[in-house]
């Protein structure tokens, strides 16, 4: 195996829509590390989200090839994807995706169950220490504010140990001053765990705490300045 | 099944995703257990009494002794039997005597049932016996000891025989239903028979050969029998066999009726628990989507997905099913409880058969209702998870309706046992949803127009009405439906007992008195004047039947066209044309019989409409009759309307005055006495001319009308609360698919509230619309079920009983409000969160 965990190539994705085709990425070529951080920013609608979901094995590209883990997950049927995903993958997302009728610890727990982890609220339980909450585990989602949200989210991406950590803009529907704590907890917990980070963003305060950025723009990818 | 199906289902539970799918499958559960719990019992019990009318499962009945042949192929065929055989002979004690009706029996008989027997004068500490007399004892109904005014314990002659009587019967299993017109009961042994040196050729002897045994074996002997019989004419003439079906094939029709129609009743409870069910189960796969994606994205398969979430279903259906069963167990008690005394007999176990109709409903209605509408859910793109707007794949509505169409139409036959009665109720139901929906899209579309210019939160209210018409249609129909049905069983329980109490005027009869010969009836008018008791107009009676029309045989298949002429009926003759009887047809005739001076022997008869209807004959037509062996002609002279039910003395057949008289009639007539019972007695109190009449006219029969006017009025009153019981859970059904169909804009209804509140409206508009809107609602609901209530009624006052159509304003007045309180209420406490959560609270819960 070598370093490189996560490689697109060639790789565009077009729509049709009514009466053309539009192409939203296109002949996108990326390779991240092992244990590196990368940004992706853009302007909104420059294709960051799709580049994410193709690279996380969410969606296939309509052109191009995906490798992860040395994988090729774009040959691969959704079955097949989905057991990659479970292997390698973990996400936080913009709008927190918790489960309302969870509490804060079963939200944390429920991947690990989902895998049969015997050990799972016991993980779920360090984690939400980890993120400061080991007070609001019985919480609902709705009786915690959005950052312990997102915290809780954090929580449950890093306690499945994934190898590659997919953000979409997670601090993207906070304040300023609960994003600064959000990624701070974001950027230590990777820091940890030796994961891999790809995050979309469009704030470029984020994108500089990673190692390498990627700009997105039209459905093209250029390096950072 | 894993542990984390549980988990997962728990914690939906917990949230409270599945309080209504679960509500609603517990509920058309019990609906439907109460209800097949209730007529499987009541059809049981039935059917043991109908069995033990023949004290058998089966009789073969003959005017001849019973063949040899019957006998052996009985015990072919591995049945138990039993000989009777019923005839009429006088008896005597000293110097009295009396016609009694004798029964001969062996030492098998009852097959069926037991014999209630005394050995006390007063009929009290009361045996059961499983077998008849032996030979050298009589025993015999408590009248004969008083009509011969003996004791027990003394002799009564029987033919040439003297037996001692040892008991008192105070029931047989083959008693039968109806009243029979013979003298008092002796039942002796068979052995015994010879001796009385009673029976020569040519005695009318009513022979039985009692059967009993397994269904299959009587089954066998059924149609070797038919098969008999269509070889053997003298078989068919003179030999019948009698089943539990065709004995009271009438009772066992209408019981048939009865359970598909409970039944079918149910169903209209599972159509609404359904409809609950899919617009529930559509918000709880809403919910369900941002789950499942993520589930996706976290690597599960669809497979893995799919297999859990059937799972869950499954668990979850057993769970509520079982609620469902144990609840409709109990609410089949107070079905039954409402039901009390309707049924003498203890009701038997229910068998498997209504717990199967029950758990397959549950089933059925899960995969036909609530599974379409998550059928899509593992095929869900994992991608959602970063982009909500992909579309989700839902199954078309169209396709969703089909199935639960399908589903409903199959608990529907399953219940009827018919397809084609399942069709058409389930067309029937549809048609009436569909004139409720265009009635209902009417009455909003006026509504809308009328809101304009209203308060602010009153067009809030009508605005929302309209704007989402689909879901208010859905809770129009629901609602005005089961609120028609409940208000016409109200209807028809207050009017139609209403009816009976203006049917029966003070003056109605308590007794009728039947069985007075032409000799005695003098004195027993001269009795019932000295005794005060008021005595209708006297009927001479004889029995008799129709043999000819016009000169031809009439044929037995012809004559059962009609409902009441194919067997014996009661004959009369009368000068003046019976009250509440109307001519239809002819002209009555006057006091002179020969109203056309033609020769002196002609005479005329005057015939019910409807028989004459289904026997097609016309005024003119000249009629054979057959009257004790003895040939009657007579020409028709009026077809006349009767009122059945003004329990007076009725005839399908009336002759001109003097027809009759060479046939020995005997006297009938219904008679008033203001004894009033104390119903409190432990003993059965009689009015005091009872004793007088039958003392001083042993063979006279009184019968008291008022235990059997009450015990009518009591049935019609039970059936009909029974049945509102039933409505009431299939309203409980309408209120789940209300909650239902709220919870399928809650989240529209829960933004629109906080955008209005943080605009500034208070928390006043807000409640204010959402009252409006419920009230509304519920008033159409209300209104439409008013009238559509009206309109079944009348039709069944004027079709069915034929009287004069009335209004029920007050059902109109019920329905309105009942719909507004109930619909108000459930709707706003299922809003309560739309108007208590603070705006910012709700905006974040939905964004």
């Amino acid at each position: 195996m070598t370093d490189t965990i996560l490689r697109a190539e060639h790789v565009s994705k077009r729509v049709q829509t009514a009466d053309h085709e539009l192409t939203i990425l296109n002949d996108v070529s990326l390779q991240v590390n092992l244990g590196e951080s990368l940004a992706i920013i853009g302007p909104s609608g420059a294709g960051k989200s799709t580049l994410l979901g193709l690279l996380a094995g969410l969606d296939t590209p309509t052109e191009g090839a995906i490798w992860m883990a040395d994988q090729e997950i774009t040959a691969m049927s959704e079955e097949g994807r989905a057991a990659t995903r479970a292997n390698f993958v973990g996400f936080v997302f913009q709008t927190f995706q918790l489960l309302g009728s969870l509490t804060a610890l079963e939200n944390v727990a429920l991947p690990m169950e989902l895998a049969g982890d015997q050990d799972a609220r016991e993980k779920a339980q360090r984690f939400l220490d980890k993120v400061g909450l080991s007070q609001r585990v019985g919480h609902y989602p709705k009786q915690l504010s959005g950052g312990e949200q997102q915290r809780v989210a954090i929580a449950r991406a890093f306690a499945c140990q994934p190898r590659i950590l997919f953000a979409d803009e997670p601090t993207g529907n906070l304040d300023r001053a609960t994003g600064a704590k959000v990624s701070d907890l974001l950027f230590d917990l990777n820091e940890q765990s030796d994961a891999t980070l790809i995050l979309v963003t469009h704030e470029q305060r984020l994108a500089d705490r990673c190692d390498r950025t990627v700009v997105i723009d039209d459905g093209r990818l250029s390096l950072a300045a | 099944m894993r542990a984390l199906d549980f988990k997962l289902l728990w914690r939906d539970w917990r949230g409270g995703q599945l309080n209504l799918i679960i509500s609603a499958l517990i509920l058309a559960v019990m609906v439907v257990t109460a209800v097949s719990l209730l007529a499987d019992r009541v059809e049981r019990g039935l059917n043991e009494q109908i069995s033990s009318f023949l004290a058998a499962d089966m009789a073969v009945q003959g005017s001849k002794p019973i063949k040899s042949v019957f006998v052996e192929q009985a015990k072919q065929d591995e049945l138990e039997t039993a000989d009777i055989a019923l005839f009429s002979s006088m008896v005597f004690a000293s110097d009295k005597n009396h016609l009694a009706a004798l029964k001969v029996v062996d030492e098998y008989y009852p097959l069926r049932g037991l014999i209630q027997v005394s050995a006390h004068m007063n009929a009290n500490e009361i045996e059961l016996m499983e077998r008849g007399p032996t030979a050298g004892e009589a025993w015999v109904e408590a009248r004969l000891l008083t009509l011969l005014d003996i004791d027990l314990g003394d002799e009564v002659e029987v033919g040439y025989l003297k037996l001692p009587v040892t008991r008192i019967i105070t029931n047989e299993p083959d008693r039968g239903t109806g009243f029979s017109m013979t003298g008092a009961r002796l039942m002796l042994n068979q052995g015994d028979l010879a001796a009385t040196k009673l029976i020569r050729p040519g005695s009318r002897v009513s022979w039985r050969l009692l059967l009993a045994g397994s269904d299959g074996n009587l089954e066998n002997y059924s149609s070797w029998y038919a098969e008999q019989e269509q070889a053997d004419a003298d078989q068919s003439t003179h030999f019948r066999l009698r089943t539990a079906e065709n004995s009271e094939q009438q009772l066992s029709e209408a019981l048939q009726r009865g359970r598909s129609f409970l039944l079918l009743s149910g169903t209209i409870g599972v159509l609404f628990a359904g409809l609950a069910m899919a617009l529930a189960s559509q918000r709880y796969a809403q919910r369900l989507t941002d789950q499942v994606a993520l589930m996706k994205a976290w690597g599960q398969s669809a497979r893995d997905i799919r297999r859990s979430q059937l799972v869950r279903l499954l668990i979850l259906t057993a769970v509520a099913s079982s609620i469902g069963l144990a609840f409709g167990w109990f609410a089949h008690y107070l079905l039954l409880y409402a039901a009390a005394g309707l049924f003498d007999a203890h009701l038997p176990a229910p068998g498997w058969r209504p717990w199967l109709v029950a758990s397959a409903t549950g089933f059925v209605s899960v995969i036909g209702f609530a599974l379409p509408a998550l059928w899509h859910l593992p095929a869900i793109a994992p991608l959602r998870v970063l982009r909500r707007d992909l579309p989700d794949s839902l199954l078309s509505q169209g396709r969703r309706l089909a199935i639960g169409v399908a589903a409903l139409l199959l608990l529907a036959w399953w219940y009827s046992q018919s397809f084609t009665i399942a069709v058409l109720f389930l067309s029937a139901l549809f048609a009436l949803f569909a004139i409720c929906g265009f009635v209902a899209l009417q009455l909003l579309r006026f509504l809308q127009g009328f809101g304009s210019w209203r308060g602010s939160f009153v067009r809030l209210g009508l605005a929302n009405l309209w704007r989402r018409r689909t879901q208010t249609m859905i809770q129009l129909i629901g609602f005005s439906v089961t609120l028609m049905l409940l208000l016409v069983t109200t209807g028809m329980r207050t009017s139609l007992i209403s009816e009976w109490q203006a049917q029966l005027p003070d003056d109605a009869p308590t007794h009728f008195l039947l069985n007075v010969s032409s000799a005695e009836l003098p004195d027993v008018k001269q009795l019932l004047q000295q005794q005060n008791v008021e005595a209708n107009q006297w009927y001479p009676m004889v029995r008799g039947r129709l043999v000819g029309l016009n000169g031809e045989e009439l044929s037995e298949e012809r004559l059962k066209l009609t409902d009441g002429l194919a067997r014996e009926v009661n004959f009369t003759q009368a000068s003046l044309l019976p009250d509440e009887n109307q001519i239809v047809a002819g002209e009555w005739w006057g006091d002179a019989p020969n109203r056309k001076g033609a020769e002196v022997a002609k005479h005329y008869f005057s015939i019910e409409e409807e028989v004459a209807t289904e026997l097609g004959v016309s005024v003119g037509d000249v009629i054979e009759f057959s009257i004790g062996g003895l040939p009657l002609t007579a020409e028709l002279a009026s077809i006349r309307t009767v009122n059945w039910e003004n329990m007076q003395a009725n005839f399908y057949i009336i002759f001109s005055p003097g027809a009759l008289d060479r046939f020995a009639p005997n006297w009938l007539s219904s008679v008033r006495t203001d004894f009033v019972a104390d119903q409190q007695s432990l003993y059965h109190q009689q009015a005091p001319f009872v004793s007088e009449v039958v003392k001083n006219f042993p063979t006279a029969l009184v019968i008291e009308l008022g235990e059997i006017i009450e015990r009518i009025r009591n049935v019609i009153e039970r059936v009909t609360l029974g049945l509102e019981m039933i409505l009431m859970l299939v309203l409980a059904c309408g209120g789940l698919v209300l909650f239902a169909a709220i919870g399928v804009s809650f989240d529209e209804r829960l933004r629109e509230s906080a955008v209005l509140r943080t605009l500034g409206s208070s928390r006043k508009v807000v409640t204010g619309a959402l009252a409006v809107e419920f009230a509304v609602l519920g008033a159409i609901a209300g209104l439409i079920a008013g009238a559509g209530a009206e309109l079944v009624l009348y039709l069944v006052q004027t079709q069915v009983f034929e009287l004069q159509a009335s209004w029920h304003w007050n059902l109109w007045l019920l329905g309105i409000s009942v719909g507004v309180v109930v619909i108000t209420v459930l709707g706003l406490l299922r809003s309560r969160e739309i108007i208590t959560v603070p705006p910012l609270r709700s905006l974040q819960q939905i964004a």
